[in-house]
């Protein structure tokens, strides 16, 4: 009998174990959207292993947290290049075109200095190749946001990547005229 | 010597008769009042019209419709103009061509007018009349192809001139020598093929003779065993087209049906395999998930309202 209440509880105590609240998942759409004559093939998002996650980061205290109730609908990479690819629909993600591009995301995560202020940061790197030729920008995002509830700060990550995406763009085009220019001359 | 009273009256009547008999004279053998009825046209040609005179009757459809009234050689000192004198009812102007009659046996030639479609007279202002087109007549024609035929002829007589040359005839005699030759090698192999066919004769007798001899129920039993074996052979076939039909009918299936929930289940499981690397790499970075229900408490932010 002993034996029996034993193993019962321990199969009640192990189920609890394993069940997880729900975290809510954030979605975040692209405001804006850019157009370009060429295609641009979108081969790579990368970011420290640390990012690539789909729990949201952030700073408090000088220490790298996630959120507990809150999370991207994937990981960090799948969300900046379904954002990216949305927002830029001359992006593919087949090798079609003979314009590469690939991102490396240094940063993204606010950095709290009150529970409801403090910095927005994204920092990235592009680059773009073209047959064996290079172009590379970084992006540094840095400003200050205060906001009421959780929904705002979603609204400041979405404000940052609206930025990315327009210097990213801006970035693209005018890599696409570099490359032609150099290769008539 | 009477003299009498001169009768007035039978002068006059003599005179006016004299004057009258003068008229018709010249009416009938000139034709000064004829022509004033015809119409002039003029026929040029480059051909020869022997045997066409002035005078020469000129004929529509057979009938005598005027006459040629001058024949004249043109400044070109190739064309001919003949002058015609036509009855003027007869509109010679549209589709009137003209051509060099011959009648009968003595040479004499006549102008010749038929209806051609299409065919227009021309109005010459030096010769002040319509030109009517002439066509060479049939003679002519022929008279044209005359020299080509001759020539062939001519090509056709050095040919066979050549043929019966003494270098070919030699090569008839070597012809006709070997057509002998070969006639008398076929006498030869006919007489043979006789006494083959005698010989032919004897082997079938002999074979028949033989067949005769053989056991006639032998046969039958083996040709009955060959029917039996074919009999199964056939019920054989049967069965494997009723499995091929089978295995037809499941392959359509499989092609149909299954290939593609294959397809779909291993789609699935390529999604399902994506997901788990998804959900192994979040184990990795997060070993402790799945033990620690709440790992660290929520920023305060997630809590505000």
């Amino acid at each position: 009998m002993k034996k029996l209440l034993l193993a019962f509880s321990m199969a009640l105590l192990s189920s609890c174990a394993f069940v997880q609240k729900e975290k809510t998942i954030e979605f975040i759409q692209p405001e804006e959207h850019y157009t370009n004559a060429k295609r641009v093939y979108i081969s790579n998002v990368s970011s420290p292993r640390y990012l690539d996650t789909d729990d949201m980061a952030y700073i408090y205290k000088h220490q790298l947290r996630y959120f507990a109730k809150h999370r991207f609908p994937c990981s960090l990479n799948c969300t900046v290049k379904n954002y990216l690819l949305e927002a830029l629909p001359y992006l593919v993600e087949k090798p079609i075109s003979d314009y590469e591009l690939s991102i490396y995301i240094y940063d993204f995560e606010p950095s709290f200095k009150t529970f409801h202020s403090g910095n927005m940061i994204l920092k990235a790197r592009f680059y773009l190749k073209h047959k064996n030729t290079y172009k590379i920008e970084d992006f540094n995002y840095d400003k200050a946001f205060s906001v009421k509830d959780f929904s705002g700060l979603i609204n400041q990550e979405n404000i940052a990547l609206q930025a990315m995406t327009k210097k990213l763009n801006n970035f693209i085009k005018y890599a696409i005229i570099i490359f032609k220019e150099s290769k008539n001359v | 010597m009477i003299e009498g009273k001169p009768k007035y009256t039978l002068i006059g009547f003599f005179i006016v008769f004299g004057i009258g008999v003068l008229i018709a004279t010249i009416y009938f053998s000139t034709s000064f009042f004829k022509d004033r009825d015809l119409n002039t046209y003029y026929v040029l040609t480059k051909y020869s019209v022997a045997g066409l005179s002035v005078g020469s009757p000129v004929k529509y459809k057979g009938v005598d419709v005027g006459k040629v009234s001058a024949i004249k050689i043109a400044r070109d000192q190739e064309t001919l103009e003949i002058k015609i004198s036509v009855e003027k009812n007869l509109d010679l102007k549209k589709d009137v061509i003209a051509s060099l009659g011959i009648a009968g046996i003595t040479g004499l030639s006549y102008i010749d007018l038929e209806r051609e479609k299409g065919v227009k007279a021309f109005y010459d202002k030096d010769l002040e009349a319509y030109v009517i087109p002439m066509k060479p007549s049939e003679l002519q024609q022929i008279s044209n192809y005359i020299p080509q035929i001759l020539d062939s002829v001519n090509k056709l007589i050095n040919n066979l001139n050549n043929l019966i040359s003494s270098k070919n005839t030699k090569k008839f005699d070597t012809l006709f020598n070997n057509i002998n030759d070969t006639i008398k090698n076929l006498n030869s192999l006919i007489v043979a093929s006789k006494s083959s066919l005698s010989n032919t004769n004897k082997v079938l007798t002999a074979f028949n003779n033989k067949i005769n001899e053989l056991n006639v129920q032998d046969i039958n039993d083996t040709v009955e065993k060959y029917n039996l074996l074919a009999d199964k052979l056939n019920k054989e076939t049967k069965e494997l087209n009723t499995l091929l039909k089978s295995l037809k009918t499941n392959s359509d299936t499989l092609t149909n049906s299954v290939y593609p929930q294959i397809n779909k289940t291993l789609e699935d499981i390529q999604k399902t395999s994506k997901e788990m690397r998804v959900l192994i790499k979040h184990i990795k970075n997060h070993p402790n998930s799945f033990f620690i229900i709440n790992h660290q408490k929520p920023f305060p932010l997630e809590e505000t309202k």
